[in-house]
């Protein structure tokens, strides 16, 4: 039914367009001059633009220098009527004066005489769901915190059930799901589920690099991308023991992550905070805590810390998971 | 650093089926194009990245410019609804039954599906443009696939949510969530 459901997805497509198509003559034309303009590398290129066929367009330059901020910010929310969106505290941090990377050895170390992989994934998250409006705006809903389990059986197979946990403290309970109902219970086959056992993370530190910049697509992997490609990871794959040791291993290997502090996470557990700030500077915020007890990673947040707006205060909790370890 | 020719001939046809896509007019289509890398150009000439996320967004903003173009010009009899399947002239009868599947998602996942299998992002690119990480965009995507197969099972005429009177059945609405 997968290939079947993939063929019917691609041949339901209303446009005839594709992506590898060639160009068009009119595309040409245009391409023309932007190689044309290129090469000359005058300084007047700077205000040359192709000759425009047809319509004015229909974007003032306004409009256009906005469009950064409509990408990386919030703008539209499911429950206009909240005047801010209602987000979760932030943790609570206390300066902890041993650098990361001496930090990060001892909890690998930690790590490594740690307990091995469990039978399953259990997690609290939440955060502001993202979609696209037909505006070309990003917009975000407000949902309500989820508990989920996701169990591996013998044959591949993989279920995950999603339960309604409480409101966080301040969070308007009226229109969502009553805590304990069933969100989803799926169970996926082996064909079906998008991480495969086979295509964890390795045991090495020194080849996690590589790994992520593969798994992701992104060569040019920032340390808050690595944090967050790291808790996606988590919440889908059980790792070994020196899978997560290589994991927190290669943390140490990247000179944007620093120590936030120690903190008490949102499931009462004390761990240490790492944070990055150098996927989108001046706007979010990675953070990634660890158990000094056990080395597990145990939970990690991503910050919205960028101006202030009418719907979103600043600094503000965008998402969380902390996984029960 | 890519040079804005290069990047214009690798992505030009993408952007051409965006907005084809979803104004239903190739020669709009081409407008919207046409606009799209004038405005990307004036990015990169004032020190911008050349990025797919930026282009598809932008591609995203001058269609619904568009929207409100003819929105102003038709009668209000006339007016099509803002919705991403395009109109029924150009729909096969022989796929409406994905269409109206799509239809009954929420809006995250059907467009996890659009971006995915229409517009033909990579993982790495949608979670660019949707501000997610790779694994929460593959997390979402798998999510979506297994609800419209579902959408595809269920019978079309579903009674209304209760708690949404006279509203169609919207997949996936309960459990909106990251990867």
């Amino acid at each position: 039914m997968g290939d079947t459901l993939d063929r019917r997805l691609r041949e339901a497509d209303p446009s005839s367009i594709r992506r590898t198509d060639p160009l068009s003559v009119r595309a040409l034309n245009e391409l023309k001059h932007y190689e044309a303009t290129e090469s000359a590398r005058a300084p007047a290129a700077r205000t040359s633009q192709p000759r425009h066929v047809g319509r004015m367009p229909v974007i003032t330059g306004l409009a256009a220098a906005s469009l950064m901020i409509v990408v990386a910010l919030f703008v539209t929310f499911v429950r206009p009527d909240a005047a801010v969106a209602s987000t979760p505290p932030l943790l609570a941090l206390t300066p902890v004066q041993t650098g990361a990377g001496e930090l990060l050895e001892i909890l690998r170390m930690a790590r490594l005489d740690g307990p091995d992989a469990a039978s399953s994934i259990r997690a609290q998250s939440w955060d502001l769901s993202t979609s696209i409006a037909e505006d070309g705006s990003i917009e975000y809903s407000e949902i309500e915190p989820q508990w989920s389990e996701t169990t591996f059986a013998s044959d591949g197979s993989v279920r995950v059930k999603r339960v309604a946990a409480e409101p966080f403290p301040g969070q308007e309970a009226k229109g969502l799901p009553t805590a304990g109902t069933v969100l989803a219970d799926d169970t996926y086959s082996s064909q079906e589920w998008a991480f495969p056992a086979e295509s964890g993370p390795p045991t090495d530190p020194a080849k996690v690099a590589a790994y992520l910049a593969e798994f992701s697509g992104n060569p040019s992997l920032t340390a808050g991308d690595a944090l967050r490609e790291i808790s996606g990871i988590i919440s889908n794959y059980l790792l070994s023991r020196d899978q997560e040791a290589a994991l927190i291993g290669y943390l140490r290997t990247l000179p944007a992550l620093t120590v936030a502090g120690e903190t008490t996470d949102r499931l009462g557990r004390v761990g240490i905070a790492f944070r990055a700030t150098d996927r989108s500077p001046g706007e979010f915020e990675d953070l990634l805590i660890i158990s000094p007890v056990l080395g597990q990673i145990i939970a990690s947040e991503t910050i919205y810390v960028g101006p202030q707006r009418a719907e979103t205060a600043s600094p503000a909790v965008i998402s969380y998971t902390a996984w029960e370890r | 650093m890519q040079s804005f020719a290069a990047f214009f001939r690798e992505n030009y046809s993408l952007v051409l089926g965006v907005a084809d896509r979803r104004l239903s007019s190739r020669q709009d289509a081409e407008e919207v194009a046409a606009d799209a890398f004038r405005l990307a150009w004036e990015n990169h000439q004032a020190g911008g990245e050349l990025s797919v996320p930026w282009l598809y967004v932008t591609v995203r903003n001058l269609v619904g410019n568009e929207y409100r173009r003819r929105d102003r010009r038709k009668a209000l009899s006339e007016k099509v609804a803002d919705e991403l399947r395009l109109n029924s002239s150009r729909d096969e009868p022989l796929y409406s039954d994905v269409h109206d599947a799509l239809d009954r998602l929420a809006p995250p996942y059907r467009e996890i599906l659009i971006v995915t299998y229409w517009d033909q992002l990579t993982s790495h690119e949608a979670a660019g443009v949707l501000g997610l990480s790779s694994v929460a965009v593959r997390a979402r995507l798998m999510r979506a696939r297994r609800m419209l197969r579902a959408a595809l099972a269920e019978p079309v005429d579903l009674p209304a949510s209760s708690d949404v009177p006279d509203s169609p059945h919207v997949i996936g609405d309960e459990e909106l969530t990251h990867g």
